[in-house]
């Protein structure tokens, strides 16, 4: 039954000339723990239409690898907590079974994970992990589905494709595997594609050549794609929309050229401050971030940001601030006191001052800058 | 580039430790295959300089650091320490001056052992040298852990109940203590989240200027090596690319290698166009049949006969700047890979020689 819905709609002509192809409304993911509940992604909206890329920003923790399992409905159901909207081409996922699900993943949406060593199976020749989406989505024969994958190896520039169809994942290198689970990935032409940090375990030549080879893809077969990563970098370049997050919740939001000649978020401002630049002079001292990125079974009251933040205000620990736009412009960030703005530069100053009065008063140790 | 000589080495007494000409080769199970993991590398380090090594996956990097302190030994070569020929000391010799030399490892949880408290974890190089009354040792272990930022009240705590940034400043406590002269890091911030991995930079340092350290830090990340590095040494499948100080390695790269990893480093600004063409093609090669001559030739935009033949071997090209290849790249010249993107897109003054972060 869900296969008619979503086949009506892959034809191109979706029931809704205004439906986005993807929306997601106040989603939030639960975990239920011995601890309690950690709160892994809490209330998160987004749209993404075809042909465009949206790079999700975070660091460990932040929710960024949950999001995008959550959205796919890849999690165990079991003490997890589910809730919100996913809405694919108008029709809500969310409450779908895994049968239903089962048509969605491979055909509509697809993953790619960080680690192709592991997402590959060991055991099972390339060429059958493959094949195996085109036979049960589009029920192809097994010659029809050979030479497609045959087709598709070449296309993710693997050299050689017919012998490697031979093969298994361990006769290939980190990067030529992480290129057959592209081609798993886009076998069925999906509309949608997930890339969970799809670069972090490969080495950094490789990593351009891989990065290059999904923006053609996806530019090739008008996919929409979101592209998971802690690296500012990797999606500077290559995403049209970018959102940061951070404990759970995106805290910016913009067109990705706005946001770094604009970042109104300190915690944006920090973590972009933070990367060693290639055109700094060696042994330029790094802004490091204090402390470590809040516990998601108590988060702080107020902003998640606020015990590591230099723009802090009492304000701050007392209120959470909400996801606000700036105009209308498509950016959105949350926070009081945001950067370049009179309040925040206020804040800031206010804090620098307190700070100067505190540190002629007590001299701390300048590494100590861990809490515990 | 890839390739061998000593012309970079500075005077022996010059330097805290120097390897000369070191091979470092590991068998394939029973086959008679070898991995070719170093192949006559020559490097030095002066006292007080932080030496980078970078590389990709898999260019002997960290076996070059671990040989240079006899972690495993060299199947040949030198390493001259303070002028001692550590590779011809004996046993016993080597571990009196083990103290000296200590290694900080990648991941920081699993080089700490999960049962034991903080506190014994960072004494326990005190207890094997038995330095000190057990009073004396509990001062030092307090104040060192207290200047890697690790309150000494938190102690008795065991490693799991601390973060990945924190582990690896326990772990730098523990290479503190015994006072060495030397620390090999081997990609101590790799594992570690952006903006811990600036508080650990900013440690190492502090720590460095605090204590007196020389450091060796190895990494793959060539903007955290800039940041950090006195002298960088790159690398490609066991041999020497390039030796030179960071910011005329980085202004001015000579080898289409370094180059080329510099073209391949992803730029946090949207305003520099990501240029599809501009990337290194191909893997690299298996070190267990390594390309004859160049070992890069197989990769290199500006291989020519010559570079299968003859093995290029360090020279000069500018002062401290040295290059293993056969046609270095040009003052302002870049390799045939990236002249389209230097094209297409940067501008202002000197578009791709100055603008490393292409």
């Amino acid at each position: 039954m869900s296969r008619k819905v979503i086949t009506s709609s892959a034809t191109g002509t979706p029931a809704d000339p205004g439906t986005r192809l993807l929306r997601v409304v106040d989603l939030k993911t639960h975990f239920r723990t011995e601890r309690g509940t950690v709160r892994a992604v809490d209330g998160v909206s987004l749209t993404l239409d075809r042909g465009r890329t949206l790079g999700v920003v975070g660091e460990s923790g932040s929710g960024k690898t949950i999001l995008s399992r959550s959205i796919m409905g890849l999690l165990p159901r079991k003490n997890v907590i589910r809730e919100g909207h996913v809405f694919y081409e108008g029709n809500d996922i969310i409450g779908y079974r895994p049968e239903q699900m089962r048509e969605v993943w491979g055909a509509e949406m697809a993953m790619i994970f960080q680690d192709p060593m592991t997402s590959l199976n060991p055991v099972m020749k390339i060429g059958r992990q493959i094949t195996e989406s085109l036979i049960y989505h589009l029920k192809m024969d097994k010659k029809e589905a050979d030479e497609t994958a045959l087709s598709l190896l070449a296309s993710v520039g693997i050299p050689e494709p017919a012998q490697r169809l031979q093969e298994y994942p361990h006769q290939l290198s980190g990067g030529m595997r992480q290129r057959v689970t592209i081609a798993i990935a886009l076998a069925c032409g999906p509309k949608l594609l997930f890339a969970d940090e799809p670069t972090t375990a490969l080495d950094v030549t490789v990593q351009a050549q891989i990065l290059n080879l999904l923006q053609r893809q996806q530019r090739e077969r008008h996919m929409a794609m979101i592209l998971v990563t802690h690296d500012l970098g990797v999606v500077a370049g290559r995403s049209d929309e970018i959102a940061v997050m951070y404990g759970g919740k995106i805290v910016e939001r913009a067109p990705t050229r706005v946001l770094f000649a604009d970042m109104k978020m300190p915690y944006t401002e920090a973590l972009l401050n933070s990367i060693p630049k290639l055109d700094h002079r060696s042994h330029t001292r790094l802004e490091a971030i204090p402390g470590r990125p809040p516990d998601l079974v108590n988060p702080p009251k107020g902003c998640n940001f606020a015990p590591r933040c230099k723009y802090v205000q009492p304000r701050c620990l007392e209120e959470e601030p909400p996801l606000a736009e700036v105009g209308s412009t498509g950016h959105y960030y949350r926070c009081w006191f945001p950067v370049g703005t009179p309040e925040g530069q206020e804040a800031l100053a206010r804090n620098r001052a307190r700070a100067g009065a505190a540190a002629a008063a007590v001299t701390i140790s300048p590494t100590r800058t861990e809490e515990l | 580039m890839a390739g061998s000589g000593t012309a970079h080495l500075r005077p022996v007494d010059d330097t805290l430790l120097r390897a000369e000409n070191l091979v470092v080769e590991f068998p394939v199970g029973s086959t008679g295959l070898k991995v070719h993991a170093v192949s006559d590398v020559s490097i030095d380090v002066r006292e007080g300089e932080t030496l980078g090594l970078v590389g990709e996956s898999g260019c002997g990097k960290s076996t070059t650091g671990r040989a240079m302190i006899q972690m495993p030994r060299p199947n040949s070569g030198h390493v001259l320490y303070r002028g001692k020929d550590l590779t011809t000391l004996t046993g016993r010799a080597l571990r009196a001056v083990r103290p000296e030399m200590q290694m900080i490892f990648q991941d920081p949880i699993s080089s700490l052992n999960p049962r034991r408290k903080v506190f014994d974890i960072v004494a326990e190089p005190l207890r094997i040298w038995k330095r000190g009354t057990p009073a004396e040792q509990r001062k030092l272990v307090h104040e060192t852990l207290e200047a890697v930022g690790i309150p000494p009240e938190v102690c008795d705590r065991r490693p799991h109940q601390f973060s990945g940034g924190q582990c690896q400043r326990i772990c730098v406590a523990r290479s503190l203590v015994l006072d060495p002269k030397i620390i090999i890091c081997d990609e101590p911030v790799s594992a570690l989240d952006v903006s811990v991995q600036a508080q650990i930079l900013n440690l190492l340092e502090d720590m460095k200027q605090r204590y007196g350290l020389t450091l060796v830090f190895i990494a793959h990340d060539l903007a955290v090596v800039k940041n950090v590095s006195d002298r960088v040494a790159v690398m490609y499948l066991g041999k020497l690319c390039e030796v030179a100080p960071p910011d005329a390695l980085y202004a001015q790269p000579a080898h289409p290698y370094t180059a080329a990893l510099l073209e391949s480093i992803p730029v946090p600004d949207p305003t520099v166009p990501v240029d599809e063409e501009a990337t290194l093609g191909g893997e690299i090669p298996s070190p267990v049949a390594p390309p004859s001559g160049c070992r890069f030739r197989t990769r290199c935009p500006k291989a020519r006969d010559m570079c299968a033949q003859v093995e290029p071997k360090l020279r000069q090209v500018d002062l401290g700047h040295y290059v293993a290849c056969h046609f270095p790249l040009e003052p302002g010249e870049t390799p045939a890979v990236t002249r389209l993107a230097a094209r297409a897109g940067t501008t202002g003054a000197g578009a791709a020689a100055s603008d490393p972060g292409r």
